[in-house]
């Protein structure tokens, strides 16, 4: 846990610390006769510069969380804040725009577009976001290499290991220096050594920006790496600070 | 044991197959193979009932796609079955012109001199009774006929250009006898003082029977006119219709009062029975004989008509014109195979998950072949079907715009539309097994997937370098193409040997990819194929014919299209660059440019089929161009700068006749008349008197007298003359005035040396010829003189030797003027004072000329055939807009998820559907540039090896090559639109939520 300053802890400099808040947060999808409760009623807070968990079952609500709260599915009810702004009151092209320049995805199955080279992938959230395109160039090569990939900058995705491509995808993820970073399944399609690359990549970068990373995973050892674990059962927080051997005791109790 | 199946299954029907190909007619030869296909595939399935029950339910269980499907597939039967149909309406044309113009005869016979010449009846008696004993001979029955004007006096109106024919009641009765216009038979000749005239006849001079109508039948200086009233309006069929269609028939005694020639007759007409009528050849043989028997020979008679030759003729006309039609047609067809391809990988995609499964669990790739082929079999009866008769609807459609737009000299094509049962069913065998082998070739490549990728859904990766396959098709490739080249030369066929070169060109891409890599291997490959097409660049010394055509069209956008797709980086940096563009856009211009670059596949599919038929459009336009402007400048040279030109049969003092007399013709409307002798001898040229004559040569031509107004108010300049004696061209004009034995040929004898591009315009029966040759001309009337050439004139369409006029009267025995260059007041319709002109000399038999209506006409006609066959073409367009539209919802279904993670990471809505739009419409710009700039190269090869030579200048029709460009684009556009809405509505929750 991140250690503050004693000023702070002392509340004698209050400074608004959260980055996400949502309240009552519930969201339904109904097919035909069914209706299935995702989310019953979310409250939660993050803190600027925290790399969180969501961690839970199979089915729990954790997809569907992260979904709401970047603004890629809209709520059924409830309110989400990111830094302040109210984002459930945006309408579609005002969420898309605000992702553009705030937020940040790596997606289990990275979801490059194959037929751009690594450093071409990299360089899309600038080239929407309205940079000029050498300046955007040459912030992708930086991240690029920050990744540790110069080598392989202008290879297309097909010819990059899984490894190499989620690097990538963390590059986008950072190009507009969003202030949130959204992880789906960052590991789930990697090798153990190549996770745990991978993982401290995103830990060394949380700690050198400062950037929030949210990240949905199973694998409790990701979640070990983080600040902290939101734990979720059937469309509710069960634990707000959970430990990952909760987490796993559950998955035993489950079978 | 399955697989023992289908191999006796397949040896079975490759065995039946082969027999039917062998044994049978072609008809039923055609019918066996499509039926035997059919029950092969069909025993096959009662062998695999459940992927025939999988097939079938395919095709059912989603009705959009599959209508999709059988509009995609029925395109090519469409077209394939349209030509066939429009080949059948020209066939039943010729068939139906030709049996009119022959009536019951098989044969025409006549002396010398154009049946002008002329027999007693008694003199032929006994050749007339010789060819009747001939086997197989029904009848042979002299006629009389001549030329004729032909004036109603009730109406006024008349025509210089009809023909009047003389019967006796057994020529009549021998050759088949009349039908009125009530269907009644009349097997007799008219009465005396009476006249039958055609419907056709009738019809153009207002004729109705009762009317009087006067005949005038000028020969030489005769003028003589006789009034007979109508007795009959005959049809235009059968004897009505023989030998022209605007004739009037008299009896034989008035015909020869007429022609003032008692007992004269001057034609036979020879009938054969049913039996000699299919085979003629050996009585046609027999009749030769006869003719040329010892004691016939100085009636010098010869066969002028015969049915069976002009109908075989008539066939092969139209079939020129056929393969032209099939020739474009084929640009569609291959667009229409490309389609096929489309749609089959697009459902082939579609269900990579569920064939991946089904062979995860145990299906063989046969089985998913089999699958598909049953599918396809399903399709391709169904659209085979739908697009034979959707051809026989768009042959009519055509037939009738054909109809509308060609003058055919008052023809109605529409009138003749028909088709053969056999033409539809070698429509839809070609439609089948054009849908079945396209699906087939699919079907292996879609069978061959991984299963893992398969069910996992993701792309194949691309072939390696090293990649074996690649170079053995390429060395495979080489070899084919090194035959093809080699049979071509030893046929000496240009299509053959420059195509089969171009595919080992092209083979170099295959090969060389493995040691250089994709980008250099293939631009060299497509650089060296664009350049043995280019103007200039002559490899084989062959002729080639419209083929060359279509297979310049396909390699040329071929090898231009691999180029760019192997340069596709700097295109796309390029275009990212030029293009300045807001905000996020500039991500949407980057990905709706690399996408299509970089998946080179699919999208050079879609290229190619733009590219090529706005290739061809654009060849045409510029053809119809060039020749828009070249044909009236043309035209124009040949009038002199005279609004009409006139001939008539008799002499006539146009002027004087304007001037003193009041008729039809305004004195006032006319400034100008320069009358000329012309005439029709016989003119031979020999080696030893025109060294640059491979062989003698006797021909007849237009012998044209030369007078002071010709050259000092007409406009024909000179090419070249003997400037060393006649310094001047008014100089050779006077010397051919004045001494007889000179000659001025027409442009059309030029030498070559004077060809500016080294292409031969010699097209007159004078090539070969030079200044300073001699030439010998001998008249109808006699004499023979020996005349030398002194000049050429630079026009070479108003065909003559100008010569001196009292050489030109002696030729014809006439006495005065029957040639007229006119030119009108200013402000005069030319086209009605030509009428009227005809009206008043139609006793003469004046027919006339307008030089500027019949330039309009020459281009409306030009151009009309043009915008047809662009209309043809434009079907091919049409598929590939639509193919493009399948690409995009192939390309927006494949790309859900990474259309959810754009809209992550920031595209909006618009932006989606503007980067899916601006996707298929860069594909539809790069094939219409690609398109255009080679159909503008072509335009430049067909001016320089033709056009340049007529005098007609270079020019590129902006107009309607950017007009069909932006309405190309405008289309596509409007057809990939919906499919981009619906891609900016794909969920991102949704599509990544479920990956």
């Amino acid at each position: 846990m991140r250690s503050l300053h004693p000023l702070f802890r002392h509340g004698l400099i209050v400074i608004n610390m959260t980055i996400i808040r949502c309240e009552n947060l519930t969201k339904t999808y109904r097919t035909g006769t069914i209706t299935v409760d995702a989310l019953r009623g979310i409250d939660l807070t993050i803190d600027k510069g925290e790399m969180v968990a969501i961690m839970g079952p199979s089915g729990c609500g954790k997809t569907t969380l992260l979904n709401c709260l970047s603004g890629i599915d809209d709520a059924t009810s409830g309110k989400i804040y990111i830094e302040d702004g109210e984002l459930t009151a945006m309408n579609d092209s005002e969420k898309t725009n605000f992702r553009a320049a705030r937020m940040g995805f790596i997606f289990q199955f990275y979801n490059l577009l194959p037929v751009l080279t690594a450093v071409e992938n990299a360089e899309l959230p600038l080239l929407i976001a309205g940079s000029p395109s050498d300046e955007a160039r040459k912030r992708a090569l930086s991240l690029i290499d920050a990744v540790g990939l110069s080598h392989r900058a202008s290879q297309r995705p097909a010819s990059l290991s899984g490894g190499e491509r989620q690097r990538v995808t963390i590059a986008r993820a950072l190009a507009n220096t969003p202030a949130i970073v959204w992880a789906d399944e960052p590991t789930g399609d990697l090798d153990k050594k190549t996770s745990d690359e991978i993982v401290a990549l995103m830990r060394l970068l949380n700690r050198e920006n400062g950037q929030t990373f949210v990240i949905v995973t199973h694998d409790p050892e990701v979640g070990a790496k983080c600040d902290r674990i939101i734990h979720m059962r059937d469309g509710n927080i069960v634990n707000l600070n959970g430990k990952v051997s909760d987490v796993s005791a559950e998955i035993r109790q489950l079978g | 044991m399955a697989r023992l199946r289908t191999a006796v299954l397949a040896a079975a029907y490759v065995i039946a197959l082969l027999a039917a190909l062998v044994l049978l007619p072609a008809m039923l030869a055609l019918t066996a193979v499509l039926a035997l296909t059919i029950l092969f595939i069909l025993a096959d399935a009662m062998g695999n009932r459940i992927l025939f029950k999988m097939a079938v339910r395919n095709v059912v269980r989603r009705p959009g796609t599959t209508a999709l499907v059988l509009a995609g597939l029925m395109v090519g039967t469409a077209i394939i079955s349209a030509t066939l149909v429009v080949g059948d309406t020209f066939d039943s044309m010729i068939v139906g012109e030709v049996t009119d113009a022959y009536g019951e005869a098989d044969l025409f016979i006549s002396g010398p001199g154009d049946g002008i010449g002329m027999y007693n009846v008694s003199d032929v008696a006994s050749i007339t009774e010789q060819l009747r004993g001939i086997d197989h001979v029904e009848s042979a029955e002299w006629f009389l006929s001549a030329p004729a004007g032909i004036r109603n006096q009730r109406s006024e109106l008349s025509l210089p250009t009809a023909s009047v024919y003389g019967m006796t009641n057994g020529t009549v009765a021998g050759l088949g006898g009349f039908r009125s216009q009530a269907g009644e038979a009349i097997a007799t000749a008219p009465s005396p003082g009476h006249v039958y005239v055609t419907e056709d006849l009738a019809s153009l001079l207002d004729i109705a029977a009762g009317d009087t109508i006067s005949l005038s039948a000028a020969l030489g200086n005769e003028n003589a006119v006789m009034d007979s009233v109508v007795e009959a309006i005959v049809t235009d069929h059968a004897l009505g219709g023989m030998l022209g269609g605007r004739n009037a028939y008299i009896d034989m005694g008035s015909a020869q009062q007429l022609v003032g020639l008692e007992d004269g007759v001057n034609g036979l007409a020879v009938a054969f029975d049913d039996a000699a009528r299919a085979k003629p050849n050996s009585t046609r043989d027999a009749v030769t004989a006869v003719l040329g028997a010892p004691e016939n020979l100085p009636l010098a008679l010869e066969i002028t008509g015969d049915r069976a030759l002009d109908m075989e003729e008539g066939r092969e006309s139209v079939s020129m014109f056929i393969s032209m039609f099939f020739v474009f047609g084929s640009f569609s067809i291959i667009a229409g195979v490309v389609l096929i391809v489309n749609i089959f990988t697009m459902l082939g995609e579609e269900r990579k998950s569920e064939m991946g499964m089904a062979r995860a669990v145990g299906m063989q790739r046969r089985h998913l072949r089999k699958l598909f082929i049953y599918e396809g079999l399903i399709y391709a009866l169904a659209t085979s079907a739908i697009g034979s008769a959707v051809g026989l609807m768009l042959a009519y459609g055509l037939i009738t715009a054909v109809s509308m737009v060609l003058d055919m000299g008052g023809l109605n094509i529409a009138e003749y539309f028909s088709f053969t049962m056999e033409s539809l069913l070698i429509a839809y065998l070609a439609g089948f097994l054009l849908t079945m082998v396209s699906i087939y070739g699919v079907t292996r490549r879609i069978s061959n997937m991984n299963i893992v990728r398969a069910i996992r859904n993701i792309p194949e990766p691309l072939r390696s370098r090293g990649d074996k396959q690649t170079f053995r098709i390429g060395l495979l490739a080489l070899a084919g193409g090194a035959l093809l080249m080699l049979a071509g030369m030893s046929s000496e066929s240009l299509g053959m040997a420059l195509g089969g070169l171009s595919v080992m060109t092209m083979s170099l891409g295959l090969i060389g990819r493995r040691f250089v890599g994709d980008r250099i291997a293939w631009t060299v490959a497509g650089l060296a194929t664009l350049l043995l097409w280019m103007p200039g660049v002559e490899i084989f010394p062959y002729e080639g014919n419209i083929e060359m055509f279509v297979l310049s069209g396909v390699f040329m956008v071929t090898s231009l299209l691999t180029v760019v797709m192997f340069n596709s980086d700097p295109i796309v940096s390029a275009i990212t660059r030029l293009l300045r563009v807001r905000g996020g856009y500039k991500a949407v211009l980057k990905t709706a440019a690399t996408y299509p670059l970089r998946a080179k596949g699919r999208t050079a599919m879609s290229m190619f089929i733009f590219g090529l038929v706005i290739f061809t459009i654009t060849t045409l336009s510029m053809m119809s161009g060039m020749l828009g402007v070249g044909i009236p400048k043309m035209i124009e040279e040949t009038s002199g700068g005279y609004d009409i030109i006139a001939f008539s049969w008799a002499p006539v003092d146009m002027w004087n006749e304007i001037n003193a007399t009041e008729g039809f013709v305004d004195p006032a409307s006319i400034k100008d008349i320069v009358q000329l002798t012309m005439g029709g001898p016989t003119f031979a040229v020999h080696p030893s008197t025109a060294p640059g004559m491979e062989e003698p040569r006797e021909f007849g031509y237009n012998a044209i007298g030369v007078t002071p107004p010709l050259y000092e108010r007409g406009h024909y300049p000179l090419a070249d003359w003997n400037r060393t004696l006649y310094p001047t061209e008014e100089d050779v004009w006077r010397a051919v005035q004045n001494d007889p034995s000179l000659v001025i040929l027409d442009g059309s004898a030029l030498p070559d040396d004077l060809s500016s591009t080294g292409v031969s315009i010699n097209v007159g029966p004078f090539s070969g010829i030079a200044l300073g040759d001699q030439v010998n001309v001998s008249g109808r009337m006699g004499g023979n003189h020996t005349l030398t050439v002194i000049g050429f004139m630079e026009q070479s369409s108003f065909s003559g030797a100008f010569m001196n006029q009292g050489l030109v009267e002696s030729f014809t025995g006439m006495n005065g003027t029957n040639l007229f260059m006119i030119k009108l007041a200013d402000g005069m319709d030319c086209e009605k004072q030509a009428v009227l002109l005809e009206n008043q000399f139609w006793a003469q038999r004046l027919s006339t000329i307008p030089i500027s209506a019949m330039a309009q006409d020459a281009v409306a006609q030009i151009n009309g055939m043009f915008d047809l066959v662009k209309a043809f073409l434009a079907m091919g367009l049409i598929i590939g807009i639509t193919g493009l539209g399948i690409v995009t919802i192939r390309s927006i279904h494949e790309r859900r998820v990474e259309i959810g993670m754009m809209r992550a990471i920031g595209y909006t809505k618009r932006m989606i559907v503007a980067n899916f739009a601006l996707e298929s419409s860069f594909v539809a710009v790069l094939g219409i540039l690609i398109g255009t700039f080679l159909g503008i190269v072509t335009g430049y090869l067909l001016w320089d090896s033709g056009f340049s030579a007529m005098d007609i200048g270079f020019m590129i029709p902006w107009g309607p090559i950017l007009a069909v460009g932006v309405a190309s684009f405008a289309a596509t556009l409007l057809t990939v639109l919906p499919a981009a809405r619906g891609a900016s509505k794909v969920s991102p929750a949704e599509v990544l939520r479920f990956e």
